[in-house]
């Protein structure tokens, strides 16, 4: 096998990575100009030996996400394969819209809806509230990332809703955006 | 194999002796699984109790019985009162520990299992009672010349009353529930026109954690250490204690991270802290373990906060530094057994500290991180004890606290208990969700925590919006060791047969057994 280049996510940015020499045990890349070899041995399903430069790490790994959740040297990196069309590292704040690129205010965590501010037609401000999500019994509230229109509700109180689904859709206001 | 059994036995101060034998958990997860060590240490047998999702969590496998006892959902399961009594009742058990958390502070379960004639592990109804209601307690501690901290006397609901307290009291305020505990209900509050949405959501959130909705103010102490007292009362009259854990890092006023000693304590502050904790302790009639809590303002006066009437998640550290095992204390305190040593007979040794691990996400605002936990290694090695209720496999949901484990380390003084932490936490694998681990690395490492210059705010102060800074090196090996994955014909996405390990009878080849 030749070179090859591939793309990778973490913390937000690509990383082009160029595959040098894909043998079995030698690993070598070349990632921002700077390349690196590296031995390594699979150890069993989620962990390997890796040594680089005469320093022994122990890696464990596992598929996440449609790439990999990568523990090495107490450092915990997911890192995502770019041409999945996921990205890295989910932004940070309460709601992820922004990360999708629409209007979709989703649950940041599984939890129940405990008190719903907002009724469908109805104008908001950038940062006003949206709904409480009460999880392991604390309250999280869900404001709006910019100015708009609430266009549809999926969820009422007391519903339970999980991980990443839909709660609110909602119609942005300025005109950058996809309204 | 058949194991000796034997029992604790005491007598208590009307003269009755209490034999336990067999003792019921009513609590899932790492302090399940403490207690349980510490009834097998004693002789004595243990039937936990557990809801439809935790049938194989480790609290379970580690009991000797144990019961169902409802859907996962808690008010149908951990603190279904009826449904354990009944199954405390059904296994024949003397007692029941009911760790943090769920049912630990209720006062009416412990009255109702001294009304079934089972011994609650814990201090007695009443003085639960009287600690579990904030108000009651600060005006109790304060007839006995404790210092509390400036804030309402009475219990108020009118918004007109309230708003007037408030203006007296003075902003920055904080909005407590009365039933509280681990920061829930609890709110900072700058201004007037933030006070009624606070009030409200304070409300609503000690209503679900505690079924008493009752908040109170007080005056909000800029830049405070957390610093607790533990206590150790037996049913005859004598309380000692067993110094003091600073508590200071909190996120969402929940701790994440204690140690004992305080480095704001000398010895004169220390043993006036010691003997105002017990002074406290007799003054609301307590028995059994309980902690009392204190805030340190930056001049070094102390506040009364409140007391914890439980054994609390960061037992260990005090367990580590005075080498008392405070759960088989407890134990034999509720058996009505005395003391065994004197105040003067508890001398602290060296440093140690905990750290708390969530299932949470540092980077999103600790907010909490749910999925199946695809590998578990915990850290091992001198003077690093791991505490944890997770194994593979497990799926951590959203219906219970999310503590996955507590990583506590001893060492001869704070500097190289922090140089051990680090290297504890290094070795600590958690995949499949996001854990602060990475996030507590780095705060142990950096300066003003080293200094000990701590206060209840610093996570804020310097960690707000954090994010991981791995090393160049690492990072871009992370990406070599994604791309060789990438390039293994089947990833690591190997078929779950494969996990397995096979047994040396496999591996062993042609091998002939000489007897």
């Amino acid at each position: 096998m030749g070179d090859m280049v591939k793309k990778y996510r973490y913390a937000g940015e690509d990383t082009p990575i160029e595959i040098r020499n894909p043998s079995p045990e030698t690993f070598t890349v070349t990632i921002e100009n700077h390349t690196l070899t590296a031995r390594i041995e699979p150890i069993s399903a989620q962990r390997l030996k890796l040594e680089h430069q005469g320093n022994i790490f122990t890696v464990y790994a596992i598929p996440k996400d449609g790439g990999y959740q990568i523990f090495l040297d107490g450092h915990v990196f997911t890192i995502l394969p770019r041409d999945s069309g996921k990205t890295g590292v989910k932004e940070a704040g309460p709601v992820r819209q922004e990360t999708f690129g629409d209007n979709l205010i989703e649950a940041p965590m599984p939890g129940r809806i405990l008190k719903l501010f907002v009724r469908e037609g109805q104008r908001v401000a950038a940062e006003e509230r949206l709904f409480i999500l009460e999880a392991m019994k604390m309250e999280n509230e869900v404001r709006a990332p910019r100015a708009g229109v609430i266009k549809k509700i999926h969820f009422g109180e007391n519903q339970l809703v999980s991980l990443g689904q839909t709660v609110i859709e909602m119609v942005f206001l300025e005109s950058d955006g996809d309204s | 194999m058949k194991r000796t059994r034997s029992s604790v036995t005491g007598r208590s101060l009307r003269g009755s002796t209490h034999r336990i034998e067999r003792l019921l958990i009513a609590n899932r997860g790492e302090i399940a699984r403490r207690v349980i060590q510490a009834c097998k240490e004693l002789g004595i047998e243990t039937v936990a109790v557990y809801s439809e999702v935790d049938r194989h969590a480790p609290h379970v496998l580690d009991a000797d019985r144990a019961v169902e006892i409802g859907p996962a959902p808690p008010t149908e399961s951990y603190l279904n009162m009826d449904r354990i009594i009944e199954a405390a009742k059904q296994t024949r058990c003397q007692a029941i520990h009911p760790g943090y958390g769920f049912l630990a502070e209720n006062a009416e379960f412990a009255r109702r299992c001294k009304a079934e004639g089972l011994i609650f592990i814990g201090p007695g109804p009443e003085a639960m009672a009287l600690v579990g209601d904030k108000l009651k307690a600060r005006q109790t501690v304060a007839t006995a010349g404790v210092p509390i901290i400036p804030g309402m006397e009475s219990r108020a609901t009118d918004a007109a009353a309230i708003q007037a307290i408030a203006d007296e009291i003075g902003f920055p305020i904080m909005i407590k529930a009365a039933a509280g505990g681990g920061g829930k209900g609890m709110r900072i509050v700058r201004d007037m026109q933030e006070l009624q949405p606070a009030l409200e959501a304070g409300r609503r959130e000690a209503q679900a954690a505690f079924g008493d909705d009752t908040v109170y103010l007080e005056k909000f102490i800029e830049r405070p250490r957390h610093v607790e007292v533990q206590v150790l009362a037996d049913q005859h009259g004598n309380v000692v204690h067993l110094f003091e854990r600073e508590c200071s890092i909190q996120r969402r006023h929940q701790k994440i991270i204690e140690e004992s000693p305080s480095l704001a304590l000398d010895d004169t502050l220390r043993q006036t802290m010691g003997l105002t904790a017990c002074r406290v302790m007799q003054a609301v009639g307590y028995t059994n373990a309980g902690t009392v809590e204190f805030l340190l303002d930056p001049d070094k006066n102390f506040y009364f906060l409140e007391v914890n009437a439980r054994i609390q998640v960061e037992h260990p550290v005090t367990e580590m530094v005075t080498g008392i095992d405070l759960v088989k204390q407890q134990i034999r305190i509720a058996a009505g057994e005395p003391l065994p040593f004197s105040q003067a007979q508890i001398q602290p040794k060296g440093h140690a500290i905990e750290c708390r691990i969530y299932a949470e996400d540092p980077e999103n605002q600790f907010l909490p991180s749910i999925g199946k936990l695809e590998y578990v290694q915990e850290p091992q090695g001198a003077g690093i004890r791991c505490d944890s209720g997770i194994y593979p496999g497990m799926e951590v949901t959203h219906y219970y606290d999310p503590i996955l484990a507590k990583v506590v380390v001893w060492d001869e003084h704070r500097e190289a208990a922090i140089a051990k932490m680090i290297h504890a936490l290094s070795q600590y694998v958690i995949l499949g969700i996001q854990t602060p681990i990475p996030f507590l690395i780095e705060l142990l490492s950096h300066s003003e925590f080293r200094k000990g210059n701590l206060h209840t705010h610093f996570l804020e102060e310097h960690f707000s919006g954090w994010k991981p800074k791995p090393g160049e090196t690492i990072r871009r090996l992370a990406f070599l060791v994604a791309a060789y994955l990438d390039s293994r014909p089947r990833g690591i996405a190997v078929p779950a047969e494969e996990h397995r390990i096979p047994t040396p009878w496999e591996t062993l080849g042609n091998w002939e057994m000489l007897v």
